[in-house]
């Protein structure tokens, strides 16, 4: 007990041990911010080619996950006239088409077409029992097959890394609870800046170690789609021309996809703003806030092992990482 | 030209222009290669070359330059080469490919692909050129015909013998611009199936073809238009006489729906299948 509390560092002079902690913490924070770098070489990979068939669902998962996928099947079906978006007051309201022919659906598709049995609150899609549930599944089977590609960060490299994160989490909170301990047994009280710098460590460690969603190649390929589909957008939204026309069928070209959903997919839904489909784009305009508030900075970044790939759990909350020690100065 | 048979076929392509970025994404399946201008490639922004890795990445690119000036007197640009020889090192390309003719004299750019005179001289300058061009590249280089609006008095040998000498000075491949010679055959009144059996057929590495335009009295190659059925017929009949490893449709202006692009790249496809 003696040794434990009776040392150069349990005695140090406090604002000496505050310059030791913060150099401290700065070390750890460096050594996961490089970690992080570190476990994601992704960007030696050459990029992937660009598919000849194309998914824009799958693009839209890769941007944006779960809820962008929700958003651009909806937008599908918006655009084939199967669904209908009202907007009324604060809220938009997204209903089947009266006269809907829902003709050659994909699965995704139908699932979301019955969703919408009733009408639906456009923030409703996002909630506990929102429509983003229902697509879970055609979620998971796109982060399995872009994990493969490694362009978003698997489950296991999350794993990984949380291991690191953890132990540089709980060292800076060690080193600042070891700290405050021996300066309580010695009866010094002026803990505060211990305590300040030992939570700002905390913080800056977790910051540090959220692991992107998308890895570095999946970055370069989302890059990539939207150099090549640039041009596409400006042309599809503009032949969308302005609000009030008649609302063409969708397209499709050789390649059997729909140029302005393949935008949606790459750019989002923001894109049509102006166009005819400008009601769907401010019905999601409004819900934004309520998906934000749901998931973390709009699925950005993954916090925990498990969590990324899925998009709709990105934000775990701080939880139990912050709780750690606080040395006192003990002078 | 034993480089150039051992260059694997590349099928039907395109001559890439920005505004068909996205079609050509989407069609994928239509086009066998890009056909990229050379000089939008030299000294690239940022933009351009993020462009070049992305078509580089997804498809099979040959360089097609303007500016060698393989008929200047004074010789070639040294700077433009090194330039050249840059973009020929990261596209890896099957060969590339620039015209016969001048296109600086004196120091000055003139802007234009100028012809030259069909002279044994003319063939002594492309073919010391072209040699300077093949030291510092070794990717096969191969020879496009331009149109011309004169032909010179002093001329020593018609156009087809001209090109043969140079095919034979230099050991360069052909790339054989169809609308360009049928373009030439309806403004000079000579019959492009002759100067098929006055040049060495089996050199032609590639074709171009796009559609001719009418201006006043005369043809020109504004890259703007349709290919018309007379030059599918030279395309057919070049097919017939050739194993080609190349064909692009070359569109420059008055862009079309892109699925009347593909429906001609389809026309091409199957006239090389089938001949």
């Amino acid at each position: 007990m003696d040794l434990l509390f009776e040392n150069p560092i349990a005695q140090m002079y406090g604002p000496y041990f505050l310059a030791v902690y913060a150099v401290f913490i700065l070390g750890v924070v460096i050594v996961l911010a490089i970690a992080k770098r570190l476990i994601d070489r992704t960007d030696r990979l050459p990029s992937p080619a660009i598919p000849h068939k194309i998914d824009p669902y799958e693009i839209a998962f890769l941007r944006g996950g779960i809820n962008e996928l929700a958003r651009s099947v909806v937008f599908s079906l918006v655009q084939n006239k199967v669904l209908e978006v009202s907007n009324s007051g604060k809220d938009s309201f997204i209903s089947r088409s009266k006269d809907q022919v829902a003709g050659n659906l994909r699965n995704i598709e139908k699932i979301t077409l019955d969703w919408f049995g009733e009408t639906r609150n456009a923030k409703d899609i996002f909630g506990k029992s929102g429509l983003v549930v229902q697509l879970k599944s055609f979620a998971d089977v796109y982060a399995t097959s872009l994990e493969q590609r490694q362009l978003l960060t698997s489950d296991e490299s999350a794993a990984g890394f949380s291991m690191f994160k953890w132990i540089g989490i709980l060292s800076i909170a060690a080193a600042g609870g070891y700290k405050m301990i021996a300066a309580l047994m010695n009866g010094r009280f002026n803990i505060t800046f211990l305590v300040i710098l030992g939570v700002i460590g905390v913080i800056a460690a977790r910051y540090v170690s959220k692991l992107p969603r998308m890895t570095k190649l999946g970055n370069a390929y989302l890059e990539r789609l939207q150099l090549a589909f640039g041009e596409l957008k400006v042309r599809a939204t503009r032949e969308s021309a302005a609000v009030g026309q008649q609302m063409p069928s969708a397209q499709t070209t050789f390649a059997g996809v729909d140029p302005l959903l393949l935008s949606v997919g790459v750019f989002g839904g923001s894109i049509l703003a102006g166009t005819m489909y400008d009601s769907y784009n401010k019905a999601f305009e409004r819900s934004q806030a309520v998906s934000a508030s749901s998931c973390g900075a709009s699925c950005g970044s993954c916090s925990d092992a498990g969590s990324c790939s899925g998009g709709s759990s990105c934000s775990s909350g701080c939880g139990s990482g912050c709780g750690g020690g606080c040395g006192g100065c003990g002078s | 030209m034993s480089t150039l048979l051992q260059s694997k076929t590349l099928g039907v392509g395109l001559g890439f222009r920005e505004p068909f970025r996205s079609d050509i994404f989407l069609n994928r399946t239509e086009i066998d290669f890009l056909e990229i201008t050379a000089d939008h490639y030299f000294d690239a922004n940022e933009a351009k070359q993020k462009e070049l890795e992305l078509l580089n990445e997804n498809f099979e690119l040959i360089p097609h330059g303007l500016d060698l000036s393989l008929g200047s007197a004074e010789g070639i640009d040294e700077e433009y080469l090194e330039k050249f020889a840059e973009l020929v090192e990261f596209v890896q390309p099957e060969w590339f490919s620039d015209h016969i003719c001048f296109t600086r004299a004196g120091g000055t750019n003139i802007g234009h692909l100028a012809p030259l005179p069909f002279t044994r001289e003319a063939v002594a300058v492309v073919a010391a050129n072209v040699k300077k061009v093949q030291r510092v590249i070794e990717t096969p280089l191969i020879l496009e015909n331009i149109t011309y609006l004169v032909r010179f008095p002093s001329s020593e040998m018609d156009e087809a013998e001209f090109l043969t000498r140079i095919v034979s000075e230099t050991g360069c491949g052909l790339l054989l611009d169809v609308t360009n010679l049928y373009i030439n055959s309806q403004n000079f009144a000579f019959d492009w199936r002759r100067f098929l059996d006055g040049i060495p057929t089996e050199s032609v590495v590639q074709v171009h073809f796009v559609g001719s335009h009418r201006n006043g009295k005369r043809l020109i190659d504004a890259h703007s238009d349709k290919t018309e059925e007379e030059i599918w017929e030279v395309f057919r009949e070049v097919c017939k006489r050739t194993e080609l490893k190349g064909a692009v449709l070359e569109r420059d202006g008055n862009f079309p729906p892109f699925d009347e692009i593909v429906n001609e790249l389809r026309q091409a496809r199957t006239i090389m299948q089938t001949n």
